[in-house]
């Protein structure tokens, strides 16, 4: 071992552990620095001087390995963690309440949407197809009503008696008066049983008409745009006061009154 | 102080503890590290209130942000160590522009069996003044890997430099260490007074 290697050796393995593997207590090159610093006065000094410096590091740290903190220290870490938690408690409890209006909030806007959406979508036809021995016939199906008077319904029965057989020959028929009329808004809202026939009350009247199917559309009833100028005959229920409640679509060969 | 021992091992549970709330989880963490971290900021200034204000700090950000320490750096006392670095090199360069430094005041005020000798006392003074008097970069090094026993690899964590540079320091460090212990404590006092003067002034030296 040179002087160099040596000087080398001491700044590699000079470890700051006292125990283990400092350089000194290295078994490995314990032989060869004993052997080189035994002949090199240097070398000798170097190393003298290396453990008189590490064993007064070493006593100094020990010297005050008991030094800590003080209480207080502690103290004033203790409220301040205090606060933190309790700032962040409060944090998170904002933040839930505002996830809660968040959340809230969203659910409406999707309900709005879905309900716009649903709004949008082509409603499902009224008018019904069917096919018997007498030949095709539309008809217009509302949904049913609630509340209908007794007489209104013995006044629907009796119609529905004498339309029962070709329901599309009604032209023009007086139809009975109710002795409860319901209301306007009712009345537009009634449906036509899932019979053949009209239902007709409060008064009013059935018309044999001839339109185009343009005409339709203000009654609500979707029309293919190719077909909006083809004429079409149809009975027209009409209320009292002239206004529309219901239309029944008459195929074109179906024989009138 | 290996601290890849197995008593780091729960670190993070305590620090999970202590991020959820739990005040056991923090008082358990400061137990365990502020002894360390006191003493590391009490040998790199020497002063004991900056001491005791650097170990406050320092676990004041730990409880602020605990986000900002990453298991995948290191070990937490490392991640404590850096920031008691930065805390006590700051807080120390502004109190020594207005501060004279008081040696019997500041030196630890009980030493253990070993030490009880005048000799002894006396040489433990001496070291810390020599100590004190080592420029920053030297005495980060000697103070983290002699007086708090980390490996070079550990001291570069803290310290931010490669391993090389904290071995060349640490060579350097101990070179200095001997020479103002042989110089004789008289000298030892006046280069510390001499190094804190130029500090304190903002003029790093190197010797």
């Amino acid at each position: 071992m040179t002087c160099d290697e040596f000087e080398q050796d001491l700044v590699d393995s000079s470890r700051c552990r006292s125990g283990g593997d400092g350089w000194l207590l290295r078994a490995s090159k314990a032989a060869v620095i004993q052997a080189h610093v035994e002949n090199c006065p240097v070398c000798a000094k170097k190393m003298a001087e290396a453990t008189r410096l590490q064993d007064a590091l070493d006593r100094l740290r020990a010297s005050t390995m008991h030094l800590r903190a003080p209480a207080a220290v502690e103290r004033n870490l203790l409220d301040a963690f205090r606060q933190q938690a309790a700032r962040r408690r409060t944090s998170v409890g904002r933040a839930s309440g505002w996830r809660f209006v968040w959340l809230s909030a969203a659910a409406l806007v999707l309900l709005a949407a879905g309900l716009r959406l649903y709004s949008s979508l082509p409603t499902k036809s009224p008018l019904k197809s069917e096919n018997n021995s007498k030949g095709s016939k539309l008809e217009i199906q509302l949904p049913s009503s609630p509340g209908l008077s007794g007489a209104a319904k013995e006044a629907f029965r009796k119609d529905a008696g004498a339309l029962a057989d070709n329901p599309v020959t009604v032209s023009s028929r007086r139809v009975a008066r109710a002795d409860k009329p319901i209301s306007r808004r009712l009345a537009r809202n009634a449906a036509i049983p899932p019979s053949d026939e009209f239902f007709l009350n409060g008064g009013g009247s059935v018309v044999r008409v001839t339109l185009p199917f343009s005409s339709l559309t203000a009654m609500g009833l979707p029309v293919r745009p190719d077909l909006s100028d083809t004429r079409v005959t149809a009975d027209v229920w009409m209320d009292p006061f002239g206004a529309v409640v219901g239309i029944r679509l008459v195929p074109a060969g179906a024989r009138a009154d | 102080m290996d601290v890849n021992d197995a008593r780091f091992e729960d670190d993070g549970r305590l620090l999970q503890l202590m991020i959820a709330g739990e005040e056991h989880g923090f008082v358990a963490l400061y137990q365990k590290y502020q002894g360390p971290v006191y003493r590391f900021s009490l040998h790199i200034c020497g002063i004991r209130h900056i001491a005791e204000d650097v170990t406050q700090e320092t676990f004041l950000s730990l409880i602020r942000t605990p986000q900002n320490y990453h298991f995948d750096r290191g070990p937490l006392l490392l991640y404590l160590f850096g920031i008691a670095r930065r805390l006590v090199w700051k807080t120390a360069g502004r109190e020594r522009l207005y501060e004279e430094f008081d040696n019997d005041r500041e030196l630890p005020v009980s030493l253990p069996d070993f030490a009880d000798d005048f000799a002894r006392q006396h040489e433990a003074m001496r070291l810390r003044q020599a100590i004190l008097s080592l420029p920053r970069k030297y005495r980060e090094v000697i103070v983290l890997c002699s007086l708090q026993e980390l490996s070079y690899e550990e001291a570069a964590v803290v310290v931010g430099s490669a391993i090389g540079t904290v071995r060349s320091r640490m060579h350097r460090a101990r070179q200095l260490l001997l020479r103002k212990l042989t110089e004789g404590g008289s000298e030892v006092a006046a280069a510390r007074s001499d190094s804190f003067l130029r500090y304190g002034r903002g003029l790093d030296y190197d010797l």
